[in-house]
C-alpha cells in the first residue's frame, strides 16, 4: 500500500520519499526514540541491587552444603539411636509404659532411612 | 564449538563477574532501553525495565544458554516487562479523538515546515501507540529492532504466522487511523493510493 503526499513531500525526511505505509512507521518509531538513552543512574542502581542480593543471600558453597547436611544428619542418627537406649534404661518407667515408648522409637528409627533419602536428595537436587 | 562474544560474557556473568555484566549492558542498553520506550512511551518505565532486564540477565545467568545470541532473550524480557507495567499503568493508550484533536488544534497556528514535519511524525506515532498491545510490540520489533519474523515468533513465544497476522493487521489498522486523520483535518494532505 502505498502513502503518497502532495504537501509533505519536501517535508520527507533526508530528502527521501517515504512512499509505503512501512517507511513511515519506520521513520516516526526511529524518530520517537532517537537520541533516547538510558541514564547512568540505571547501572548504578543495578550494581546496588545485585550487592543487595549477594549479601541478602549469601550462595554457600556445594561442598560447604554437603557438609552441612551430612553432620545434620548425623545428629538426627545419634538423637534416634539413643532415644530407645535412655527409655530402656530409665528404671522410673512402668514395664508397659517403657515396651510402649521402645516401640514408638523404634517406629521412628525404622522411619530413619527416609529421612536420610530425603537429605541425600535435597542436597542432590536442591531445585 | 566456540563460544560466541555474548556466550563469553554469560559464562564470565556465572562466576558472579560483574564487568562481564557491565559489558554485556553497555552492549545492549541503547536497544533494550529504546524498545521499552518505543512500547510504554514512558521513560522512567523503560529504565526500570532495563535495570529488571540485566538484573535477571545477573540471576539467571545460569539458565541462558550461552551458545544463542542474546538479543532476543533481553527482547522477550523486555516486552514481558512492558507488559506487566502496561497492566499496571493504563494509560497508554490514546483515543483517536484525542490523536486528531492534537492533529488539527495546533496546526493552523504553525506554519513552519519543521513543526509540520514534527507534527506529522506525532500523527503517525500516535496511531502507532493506540494500536493494541500485542500489534504495537510487533510493530516495534518488526520496524524500529529489525528482527525476522523468526526471531520475533521467539520473543513473543507464538508461532511466525501469528506473528505475519499481527504485523498485517497493523498494517491495516494504522491505514484506517491514518486516513481517518487525513479526512478530518484537511490540512494534512497525503493520501492512501
Amino acid at each position: 500500500m502505498s502513502l503518497h503526499r502532495t504537501r509533505f513531500t519536501q517535508l520527507k525526511p533526508e530528502d527521501q520519499p517515504l512512499d509505503t505505509i512501512d517507511e513511515w512507521m519506520r521513520w516516526a518509531l526511529m524518530n520517537e526514540v532517537a537520541g533516547e538513552l538510558p541514564s547512568p543512574r540505571v547501572w548504578q542502581n543495578i550494581q546496588a541491587k545485585i550487592a543487595a542480593h549477594s549479601e541478602a543471600t549469601p550462595r554457600p558453597s556445594r561442598a560447604r552444603g554437603l557438609w552441612r547436611n551430612l553432620a545434620s544428619l548425623l545428629q538426627t542418627y545419634a538423637v534416634g539411636f539413643l532415644a530407645p537406649l535412655e527409655v530402656s534404661l530409665d528404671s522410673r518407667l512402668a514395664p508397659k509404659e517403657r515396651s510402649y515408648l521402645l516401640w514408638r522409637e523404634s517406629s521412628l528409627l525404622c522411619l530413619m532411612p527416609m529421612i536420610v533419602d530425603g537429605y541425600l536428595l535435597k542436597t542432590a537436587f536442591p531445585h | 564449538m566456540a563460544l560466541s562474544e555474548d556466550g563469553q560474557l554469560i559464562s564470565q556473568i556465572r562466576q558472579g563477574n560483574t564487568l562481564a555484566l557491565k559489558a554485556l549492558y553497555e552492549k545492549y542498553k541503547v536497544q533494550v532501553y529504546r524498545t521499552a520506550l518505543a512500547i510504554t512511551c514512558n521513560r522512567e518505565a523503560a529504565e526500570d525495565i532495563l535495570q529488571d532486564c540485566f538484573l535477571k540477565v545477573y540471576t539467571h545467568a545460569d539458565k541462558l544458554d550461552s551458545s544463542l545470541p542474546l538479543s532476543p532473550w533481553l527482547h522477550r524480557v523486555a516486552v514481558n516487562l512492558s507488559y506487566n507495567w502496561l497492566n499496571r499503568n493504563r494509560r497508554w493508550l490514546q483515543p483517536l479523538e484525542e490523536v486528531i484533536d492534537q492533529l488539527i488544534m495546533p496546526h493552523r497556528t504553525s506554519p513552519e515546515a519543521a513543526f509540520e514535519m514534527r507534527e506529522l511524525q506525532q500523527v503517525v506515532q500516535d496511531a502507532i501507540a493506540s494500536l493494541p498491545f500485542a500489534h504495537r510490540v510487533v510493530v516495534v520489533l518488526f520496524y524500529l529492532n529489525g528482527f525476522s519474523l523468526n526471531e520475533i515468533a521467539y520473543i513473543l513465544d507464538c508461532p511466525v504466522g501469528t506473528v505475519k497476522s499481527r504485523l498485517h493487521y497493523a498494517r491495516q489498522s494504522l491505514s484506517r487511523k491514518l486516513e481517518r486523520a487525513r479526512q478530518l483535518s484537511p490540512e494534512i494532505a497525503y493520501e492512501f493510493a
